[in-house]
C-alpha cells in the first residue's frame, strides 16, 4: 500500500522518485522540517479535544464551591465566603524515539519516496506512542506514583473515581460530593440499556464541562450504536431524505481522532478503531479538559524532533524523539464506560504507567 | 547442541554498530550470520566449536560470500536475522560444533558470542522481538 504524501513533499511529487543525493539538500531539509512541524500541528489539534498543554510538573486545580445567599435584615451584611475548593494535580513525564538507519551505499540509492515513507513511519510511531500513552492516562482508574527526575515522587490521580475528592454539580443546590467516572454496565448497546444518556448527564452535571458531548467508541461496539433507535446517522448528499424521515441537520466542528458515525440522544458518537474494545470513552468540547499533557519546560525539547544523526561509515542513522506525558487534570471532565461488564476494568496494557 | 537457524536464508541484519566490524577476503565460502575467525593467510573462515585452530571466531558475518570475495564481519553490535524463539532474554548464544552456525548451547569449545536482547519497537502489549547483541570475547 502506498503511504500518504506527507505536507513537506507536496512541492516535490515531481521528482517523487529521484535520488534524494540529486535534489538540492535545502529542498530536502525543508521537506524534512515543514513534515515534522505539520504533524505536530495535526497531533496538537486532535489531542486537544482531550488535553491541554502545560510545562508544569504540579498545578494546582481550582473548581467552583457552593454558596447561598446568606439571610440578613436591614442592618446585617454578609460574611466573605471562601468559594473555591482546590485540589493538586501532578503529571508525569516520559520518552519515546525512533530512528531509521541505513548502509553508505543503501542511502546514496534512497529516493524521495523512500525519504517520505521513512518519515511517515516515525510520524507512525510517534502518533502510536501519543496514542497509547493519552488512552493510559483515561483508562487507569487509580492513583500511581510517578518519579520526577527533578521533583521526586509525584502522585498521579484518575478521572474521577469515587475517592474522598468532592465536586460540585451545576445548580449546587446539595454541597459537594464524590464522583464515579468509571461505569460499567453488564449488557451490551440496546435500547433498554442505552448508555450514552448516562454518560451525558454525568458529564453535564459540571459546570467544568461545557459544549456537546462527544463519545469515541470501538470498532466492536458501532453496530449496536447504530441499532439504537434514537440513533441518527450524518445525511448521505447523494441519497435524498423521505418526507416521513429524520435527518440529521448537522455535524459536530470537532477535532477527533477516528470517523464520525452519527448522533444519539444528545451525544456525537465518533468510531475510533484504535480503541480498545468495549470501553466508551465521552469528553465535552468546551471547559476544561479532562488531561493534561505535560511537556519539557525547555522549548527545543517539546513536540516530536529530529533530533541527531549518527554517521560511523558506513553506517548512518537518524534519530528523533518526544518528550511528553499524560496525567489528569478535570477529573470530572471524562467518563469511560465498559460495556459487557458491571464493573469496570482497566483495559490491558493500559494501566499506567506504560512504557 | 541445537543449531540457530536464520528466519531467512543468507540475510541478517546490522542494527546498530558499535564501530567494531573489519572486513577481510573470504577464505572459503561464507555464510551470513556463521562466526567466522581469521586464518593464518590474514581471511576470514567459518568458525567452529570442535575444530583445530577455528575455535576462535573473531565476529559474525554481514553476507553470504564466495570464496575470494570480501565480506565484512561484526565484533560488537546489535544484529536480527536469527530464528529465536527457542530462546529467551539474556540467554547466551554460543558458537556451535557445526562449521558456520550459532548455537543455543556451549559447543565444545564454549564460546559466548552475545546473547539475546529486546527490540521495543512493537505495539503496546506486544512481546518486544528478540535480537542478538553481538560481543565476541
Amino acid at each position: 500500500m502506498a503511504n500518504q504524501v506527507l505536507y513537506g513533499f507536496q512541492s516535490l511529487q515531481n521528482v517523487y522518485d529521484t535520488l534524494v543525493t540529486e535534489i538540492d539538500v535545502r529542498q530536502v531539509d525543508t521537506a524534512i522540517a515543514r513534515s515534522i512541524a505539520q504533524h505536530n500541528e495535526v497531533m496538537n489539534g486532535i489531542l486537544s479535544l482531550f488535553v491541554q498543554t502545560t510545562t508544569e510538573f504540579k498545578i494546582i486545580y481550582r473548581t467552583l464551591g457552593t454558596a447561598r445567599l446568606q439571610p440578613i435584615d436591614a442592618d446585617g451584611r454578609a460574611l466573605p465566603v471562601r468559594g473555591q475548593a482546590q485540589y493538586s494535580r501532578s503529571f508525569p513525564i516520559y520518552r519515546g524515539a525512533h530512528a531509521w538507519g541505513a548502509s553508505y551505499e543503501a542511502r546514496l540509492q534512497m529516493t524521495v519516496r523512500d525519504l517520505n515513507d521513512e518519515l511517515e513511519r516515525a510520524f507512525q510511531a510517534d502518533r502510536n506512542w501519543l496514542r497509547d500513552h493519552l488512552l493510559s492516562a483515561i483508562f487507569t482508574n487509580v492513583n500511581y506514583t510517578f518519579v520526577d527526575e527533578k521533583h521526586g515522587s509525584l502522585t498521579i490521580v484518575p478521572l474521577a473515581n469515587a475517592d474522598t475528592e468532592t465536586y460540585v454539580k451545576i445548580g449546587g443546590a446539595s454541597g459537594p460530593s464524590t464522583s464515579q467516572h468509571f461505569l460499567g454496565q453488564a449488557g451490551g448497546i440496546a435500547d433498554a440499556s442505552n448508555p450514552y444518556p448516562t454518560i451525558r448527564t454525568l458529564l453535564k452535571s459540571y459546570a467544568d464541562n461545557t459544549g456537546n458531548v462527544v463519545a469515541l467508541i470501538p470498532t466492536n461496539l458501532r453496530d449496536d450504536t447504530e441499532n439504537l433507535a434514537n440513533f441518527h446517522p450524518p445525511a448521505d448528499p447523494r441519497i435524498r431524505a423521505g418526507v416521513a424521515s429524520d435527518t440529521l441537520a448537522s455535524e459536530p466542528n470537532v477535532q477527533t481522532p477516528g470517523e464520525y458515525i452519527g448522533y444519539v440522544d444528545g451525544v456525537d458518537v465518533f468510531e475510533w478503531q484504535q480503541m480498545p474494545d468495549s470501553r466508551i470513552v465521552a469528553v465535552t468540547t468546551g471547559g476544561e479538559r479532562p488531561i493534561a499533557m505535560r511537556e519539557s519546560e525547555v522549548a527545543a525539547l517539546r513536540g516530536f524532533q529530529a533530533v541527531a544523526e549518527r554517521a560511523d561509515h558506513p553506517w548512518w542513522e537518524r534519530q528523533f524523539r518526544r518528550m511528553a506525558g499524560f496525567g489528569t487534570w478535570n477529573r470530572t471532565g471524562a467518563v469511560v464506560m465498559e460495556i459487557g461488564d458491571a464493573s469496570y476494568d482497566i483495559p490491558t496494557n493500559y494501566q499506567a504507567p506504560i512504557a | 547442541m541445537a543449531d540457530i537457524d536464520l528466519v531467512t536464508a543468507d540475510r541478517v541484519n546490522l542494527v546498530e554498530d558499535f564501530g567494531r566490524q573489519k572486513s577481510l577476503v573470504a577464505a572459503s565460502a561464507i555464510t551470513a550470520g556463521a562466526p567466522v575467525y581469521i586464518t593464518s593467510a590474514g581471511k576470514f573462515a567459518h568458525a567452529d566449536g570442535n575444530g583445530s585452530g577455528t575455535t576462535q571466531p573473531w565476529g559474525v558475518a554481514l553476507r553470504t560470500v564466495a570464496a575470494g570475495v570480501a565480506v565484512t564481519a561484526v565484533r560488537v553490535g546489535v544484529m536480527d536475522g536469527w530464528d529465536l524463539t527457542a530462546l529467551a532474554f539474556g540467554d547466551p548464544v554460543y558458537m556451535s560444533d557445526t562449521v558456520g552456525r550459532l548455537g543455543t548451547t556451549a559447543g565444545s569449545t564454549s564460546v559466548v558470542i552475545g546473547r539475546v536482547v529486546p527490540a521495543t519497537a512493537v505495539s503496546l502489549g506486544t512481546t518486544p522481538d528478540k535480537l542478538i547483541e553481538v560481543d565476541v570475547p
